[in-house]
C-alpha cells in the first residue's frame, strides 16, 4: 500500500514539473519578452543588456529553476494588458469560479443520483425513458448551446432570472460570496445549471448501469429471500455497491467543472478564472495564460491524487494487493 | 461485372447492414447527416444567396424575422442577421466550413496517433515509455483544455493572424487534443497483432519494420481506429464550435457554425432569436446525428476499443 502511495505521489509530482515546465517555456518563450518591453528604437546593445538584466541568456534549466521558485513564492509575474500582478488577479477571481463548479457539482449529484438509482430499479417505465432522452441531449449538446437557450427561456422569453454576472456580492474580507444575497443565488441558478448538466447526465447513466448490474446479482435475491424491505435492498444493498465507479468518475469530472467553467462563464459573463483565462487568450496576455495552465495543473493533479486515495478508502481488496 | 455483384450481395446480407436496417434511430441520424452533408458541401448552388457577396447583401434587409412570422419573407425563410446576411445561407456555407474543420482535425488527429502508436507497440522501449508517459499526463486535462492552450499559444506566437492561420491554428489546436486515444489504440492492437504469424512471416522474408508496420500491420489495426473516428468527428465539431463561440476560434469574415452562435448571441437580449436559435439547432442535430452513427458502428463492429 505504501508502495502504491509513494509510486502515486511520485506521479503526481513528475506531471506537476512537466506541466510547470511547460508554462515556464510559453512564459518565456512564446512572444519575446524582451520586443514587449523595449520601443521601436531601442538599439542591439540594449536590448541585450535588458536580456541580460532579465537573466534570459541564462541556460534553460536555470532560468527553469528560478521559474519554479518564483512561482512557489507566490510570484506569477505582471499581466501584460493591465499591469495587475497576476497572483491578484487570480486570488480576486477564484471565489467566483470554485462557487460556480461546487454549486454545479451538488446538482449535479443531487440531481443525477435520485434518477440514476430511479432509472435502474424501474429500467423500463416511461419516466426513465424521458430521464434517458434527456440524458442523450444532455450528453452531446455543446454547453454554451444549453447556456444560450436556457438564457432565451428563462432570460429573454420569461425574464425570470438574470442573465449575466454574479448578482450582488457579500464581502467577507478574504472571500466575496454571491451566495449570501437573493440576486447573487438568482444569478447562480442557469450558470450552475449549464455547467452540471453534462456531469448529472453522466452521473445518471453510471448509477443506472451498476444499479441494474448490482439488482441482478445474486446476493440482492439472498436478500430478498431473507425477507428484506425494498427500501433496504436497493439502498443498503444496492447503492452501495454502486458507489465506486461513481466516485472515481465524479472526482476526475469535478477538475472538467473546472477546465469547462471558461465557457459557462463566457456565455453569463460570470466574472471567474475562466473568464480571466479566454480574455488572455483573445489578448496574447501570456503571464496569465501560463499561470492559469499552473493553476489547473495543480487542481488535476491533486484531483487524481485523491481519487486515488478514496479509492484506496472505498474497496478494501485494493489494500492488500501488492 | 459479376464478382461486383456478388459482392454487393454478400455485403447487403452482412450483419452491418442487418443491424443498420433493425435500428429506427441510426437511419433517422443517417438521413439527418447526409441532408447536413449534402447541404453543407453544396451550398455554393443550394444555399438561396450567397452571404459573402458583398454586392448582393443588402443592409435594408438587416434583421428581418423568419418568413412565417409577420415582417418576414419567403426569400430569407430563416430570416436575416444584423449585417442583411440570409441565415439559412450562412447556416450553410457554416456548417461546411465546421465540417471540413471537424474532418481534418480528426484526419490529423489519426495520423499523429496511428503513427506514434505503431511506433510506440512496434519497437516498445525508450520510445514507447516517453510517448506513453506524454499521453498520461495529456489525458490528466480535458481536451477542450489542451486545444484552448495550444490555440491560444499559436496565437501569440503569430502575432497579426491572418484568416488562414487561425484555420489551421484550430485545426492543429484540435488535432493534437485528441490524438491520445488513437495512440493508446493502435499501440495495444499492435502489441497483440505483431505477435501473430504473418507478421512473423514477414520478418523472416526479411522486410523491413517500416514495411511491416504500414503495410502489413496497419490494415489489420483499422477498424477500431475508424470507429474512434467517428465518434471524435462530433466531439472535433464541437470543440471547433467552442473555440469559435469563445472568439478564439474561424473569424468572422467566414463564420463557422460557432462563429455564428457568437455573433447572434448579442441580439438574443433585443428578441432577434433566430440569428442565433438557428445555427444553435443546427449545430445540436449534427452533432447528435453523428453521435448516434458513431454509437452505432461501435456496437455493431464491436471492436476492442480500449
Amino acid at each position: 500500500m505504501i508502495h502504491f502511495l509513494l509510486k502515486r505521489v511520485g506521479h503526481s509530482i513528475f506531471v506537476l514539473l512537466a506541466v510547470a515546465f511547460l508554462s515556464f517555456l510559453i512564459f518565456q518563450f512564446v512572444g519575446d519578452p524582451v520586443a514587449s518591453m523595449v520601443g521601436q528604437d531601442t538599439t542591439t546593445v540594449e536590448r541585450e543588456r535588458l536580456r541580460s538584466e532579465l537573466g534570459l541568456d541564462r541556460p534553460i534549466l536555470i532560468q527553469f529553476a528560478d521559474f519554479v521558485a518564483r512561482t512557489v513564492s507566490g510570484d506569477l509575474g505582471v499581466s501584460y494588458r493591465d499591469g495587475h500582478r497576476v497572483s491578484e488577479l487570480i486570488a480576486q477571481r477564484l471565489p467566483a469560479t470554485l462557487e460556480l463548479a461546487a454549486v454545479a457539482a451538488m446538482f449535479a449529484l443531487g440531481i443525477g443520483i435520485p434518477m440514476g438509482i430511479y432509472c435502474g430499479i424501474h429500467p423500463d417505465s416511461s419516466l426513465s425513458r424521458a430521464f434517458q432522452a434527456i440524458s442523450l441531449l444532455g450528453v452531446s449538446l455543446p454547453p454554451f448551446v444549453i447556456g444560450i437557450m436556457l438564457i432565451f427561456l428563462f432570460g429573454v422569453t420569461w425574464r425570470l432570472l438574470p442573465t449575466f454576472g454574479r448578482g450582488e456580492v457579500v464581502d467577507l474580507g478574504f472571500w466575496q460570496t454571491g451566495l449570501l444575497t437573493s440576486s447573487g443565488l438568482k444569478s447562480l441558478i442557469m450558470p450552475a445549471l449549464t455547467l452540471g448538466l453534462f456531469q448529472m447526465t453522466l452521473i445518471m447513466r453510471l448509477v443506472r448501469a451498476g444499479m441494474i448490474e448490482v439488482l441482478g446479482t445474486d446476493f440482492i435475491k439472498f436478500a430478498r429471500a431473507r425477507g428484506l424491505g425494498n427500501l433496504q435492498i436497493y439502498f443498503r444493498h444496492g447503492l452501495k455497491n454502486t458507489l465506486v465507479p461513481v466516485i472515481t468518475v465524479v472526482g476526475l469530472q469535478l477538475g472538467s467543472l473546472i477546465a469547462f467553467s471558461i465557457i459557462v462563464e463566457t456565455v453569463f459573463q460570470w466574472p471567474g478564472l475562466g473568464l480571466l483565462f479566454i480574455r488572455s487568450v483573445q489578448f496574447s496576455d501570456i503571464p496569465v495564460m501560463s499561470a492559469y495552465l499552473l493553476f489547473v495543473g495543480v487542481v488535476f493533479v491533486t484531483i487524481n491524487l485523491v481519487v486515488d486515495m478514496l479509492y484506496l478508502a472505498v474497496d478494501p481488496r485494493l489494500r492488500t494487493m501488492s | 461485372m459479376n464478382a461486383y455483384l456478388l459482392r454487393m450481395r454478400v455485403f447487403l446480407a452482412s450483419d452491418l447492414v442487418y443491424s443498420f436496417k433493425k435500428s429506427k434511430l441510426t437511419i433517422v441520424a443517417t438521413v439527418l447527416t447526409l441532408i447536413f452533408i449534402v447541404g453543407a458541401f453544396g451550398a455554393p448552388i443550394l444555399a438561396p444567396h450567397d452571404p459573402y457577396d458583398l454586392n448582393a447583401v443588402n443592409l435594408m434587409d438587416a434583421l428581418l424575422p423568419p418568413a412565417w412570422i409577420e415582417g418576414g419573407s419567403w426569400s430569407h425563410p430563416l430570416g436575416t442577421d444584423n449585417q442583411g446576411r440570409d441565415v439559412l445561407s450562412t447556416i450553410m456555407y457554416g456548417t461546411r466550413l465546421s465540417l471540413i474543420v471537424g474532418l481534418s482535425s480528426v484526419l490529423l488527429a489519426m495520423v499523429i496517433g496511428i503513427v506514434l502508436g505503431l511506433v510506440s507497440g512496434y519497437f516498445g522501449g525508450f520510445a514507447d515509455s516517453v510517448i506513453m508517459r506524454v499521453a498520461d499526463i495529456q489525458l490528466t486535462f480535458p481536451a477542450i483544455l489542451v486545444a484552448l492552450l495550444v490555440d491560444g499559444v499559436i496565437r501569440a506566437a503569430a502575432q497579426g493572424t491572418s484568416e488562414n492561420l487561425a484555420l489551421a491554428s484550430v485545426v492543429f489546436a484540435i488535432g493534437l487534443s485528441f490524438w491520445v486515444q488513437y495512440a493508446r489504440t493502435v499501440r495495444g492492437s499492435t502489441l497483440i497483432e505483431k505477435g501473430k504469424e504473418y507478421v512473423m512471416a514477414a520478418r523472416v522474408l526479411g522486410l523491413g519494420a517500416s514495411t511491416i508496420m504500414w503495410r502489413h500491420l496497419l490494415r489489420n489495426i483499422m477498424t477500431p481506429v475508424l470507429v474512434i473516428g467517428t465518434i471524435n468527428l462530433a466531439l472535433a465539431i464541437v470543440a471547433e464550435a467552442t473555440l469559435s463561440f469563445l472568439g478564439v476560434g474561424i473569424p468572422s469574415t467566414q463564420p463557422s457554425l460557432g462563429t455564428l452562435i457568437r455573433i447572434g448571441n448579442d441580439y438574443i437580449f433585443s428578441g432577434e432569436w433566430w440569428i442565433t436559435l438557428f445555427p444553435a439547432s443546427v449545430l445540436g442535430l449534427l452533432v447528435l446525428s453523428v453521435n448516434l452513427l458513431g454509437d452505432w458502428l461501435r456496437d455493431a463492429l464491436n471492436p476492442r476499443i480500449k
